[in-house]
């Protein structure tokens, strides 16, 4: 292969072809600047605030069970319940208790349910069959040991039978 | 445009204008769409169709353009057009068409989960924009099927350097910048200099370790060290702020960015938050240009059977 050097010419661009670059350039930074400045969100664009409030000293996190013939076992959300994932399943459930209305919450716990069995099916049924789900709220006071991360304090949240 | 507005908006054009060759744009484009398609070939709406409708609270996108849940009939036609589009888009086949279709439907692809339950996720969304400046670009004016088609019809298929092939490599670099500026204030204007100087940045490590297991566990060491707590948070916080000092040159651009994506790299390994779509998008911040020049030194002509002069 031969390398070859060739002088590439040079065409400016005129007014109107800067026209749409410039106001989509001015777009997209004064998006990003409201948002950040205003603390507002207008999806895709954000303030991308992940993270920016105080964490303390005690954790809270949803854990979904199944409960199966043999007893209750812990789901791996991200993998039993895809596409919805951990993150997303936690505001779900917060904001689905925040309701206060038991008919939403056992028709968000229904579609748990058929999105766990579309993906059992998945997987030829490996997975043990589902008779419900319980929702359990853990709290640990955070030990920089981690001595107590086996032991949460545990309550229960949701809980729904199926028939 | 007079002259006066021509000398006052002159820096701006020289940012945004230079002539630059459209080769380090049309492999940025290959190099963005091939990752594109690794990262989102399987994500398929239909499978939130299952979900009901009680948690379906539209982000404003949705809401203002009436979008709803499409069938799961609907959704796998969908993803083969996506999935078609990312192809086309890479390889550079109708580029504006297909880039743009990709932009739009992945909007509604990665948009549609933040409308159940109240969660918006903010992963996807450098790409989603970087994409979306694709869009708008004429990305396929080299290293395309368009350009190559264009060769067929005109003598000098080569495009001119221009402007036009500047501004998006610069625009994806200003909303990199903008997207660790925003992260670095909101941590200041939530919590201010308690988010640096408190135990916040030790629970922060602690609280992890109680989630998920982590690749590394020095994390639960790092967390006793207090002063490299504060370190680190520090460090964290001024380069996410000086993130915008990466656009004065190349030199600062390499090191504030090259900093925040081991910070990156560094947050994954100790508190296992894997920030995927950042990584897919950091090369794009790659010196495009020198690899385009080399490239484009070579001699291809024994692609069409012709000798070499």
């Amino acid at each position: 292969m031969n390398r070859k050097r060739k002088k590439q010419s040079r065409e400016p661009v005129d007014n109107f072809g800067k026209f749409v670059p410039n106001a989509l350039i001015i777009f997209v930074i004064t998006i990003f600047l409201y948002d950040i400045f205003f603390y507002t969100e207008h999806w895709p664009f954000s303030s991308h605030r992940m993270y920016s409030t105080l964490i303390g000293p005690t954790h809270v996190k949803n854990e979904v069970y199944m409960v199966t013939p043999e007893g209750e076992i812990p789901m791996d959300v991200n993998m039993h319940l895809k596409p919805i994932g951990r993150s997303r399943l936690t505001y779900l459930l917060k904001n689905t208790v925040r309701m206060r209305d038991k008919r939403a919450v056992d028709e968000v716990l229904a579609s748990l349910a058929q999105i766990y069995e579309r993906n059992r099916a998945e997987h030829d049924e490996e997975w043990p069959e589902m008779i419900g789900i319980n929702v359990y709220r853990l709290q640990w006071e955070l030990d920089p040991e981690l001595r107590n991360l086996e032991y949460p304090r545990k309550t229960r949240m949701l809980g729904f039978q199926f028939q | 445009m007079s002259t006066s507005t021509d000398h006052t908006l002159g820096p701006w054009n020289r940012y945004w204008f230079t002539p630059k060759s459209a080769g380090a744009l049309g492999i940025a484009r290959i190099y963005f769409f091939a990752a594109m398609s690794i990262m989102l070939w399987e994500h398929n709406v239909g499978l939130w169709a299952d979900m009901t409708q009680v948690v379906w609270w539209p982000i404003p996108l949705f809401r203002n353009l009436g979008l709803s849940q499409v069938s799961p009939d609907n959704a796998a036609l969908l993803h083969f057009a996506f999935k078609l589009c990312l192809i086309f888009s890479c390889l550079g086949f109708l580029t504006r068409i297909s880039t743009a279709s990709c932009t739009l439907m992945a909007l509604y692809i990665v948009g549609l989960p933040n409308c159940y339950g109240g969660k918006i996720g903010h992963g996807y969304t450098l790409p989603l924009i970087l994409m979306g400046i694709f869009a708008f670009s004429d990305s396929g004016a080299a290293w395309s099927i368009d350009n190559l088609i264009r060769k067929k019809f005109a003598r000098d298929p080569k495009p001119a350097a221009s402007g036009r092939y500047n501004w998006p490599m610069k625009l994806m670099l200003v909303t990199f910048a903008l997207v660790f500026f925003g992260a670095g204030y909101s941590k200041l204007y939530r919590s201010g200099l308690e988010w640096i100087f408190s135990d916040n940045f030790s629970n922060l490590l602690l609280m992890h370790q109680y989630d998920r297991p982590v690749p590394l566990d020095w994390g639960v060491w790092i967390a006793k060290q207090n002063w490299l707590c504060v370190l680190m948070a520090l460090m964290a916080v001024v380069f996410e702020l000086g993130a915008p000092l990466g656009l004065i040159n190349n030199y600062l651009k390499a090191f504030i960015f090259g900093s925040l994506l081991l910070m990156q790299i560094g947050i994954w390994l100790l508190i296992g938050v894997k920030f995927t779509p950042y990584f897919f998008c950091y090369p794009l911040l790659l010196p495009w240009q020198r690899v385009s020049d080399f490239l484009e030194s070579l001699d291809f002509s024994w692609l069409d059977g012709k000798e070499a002069r």
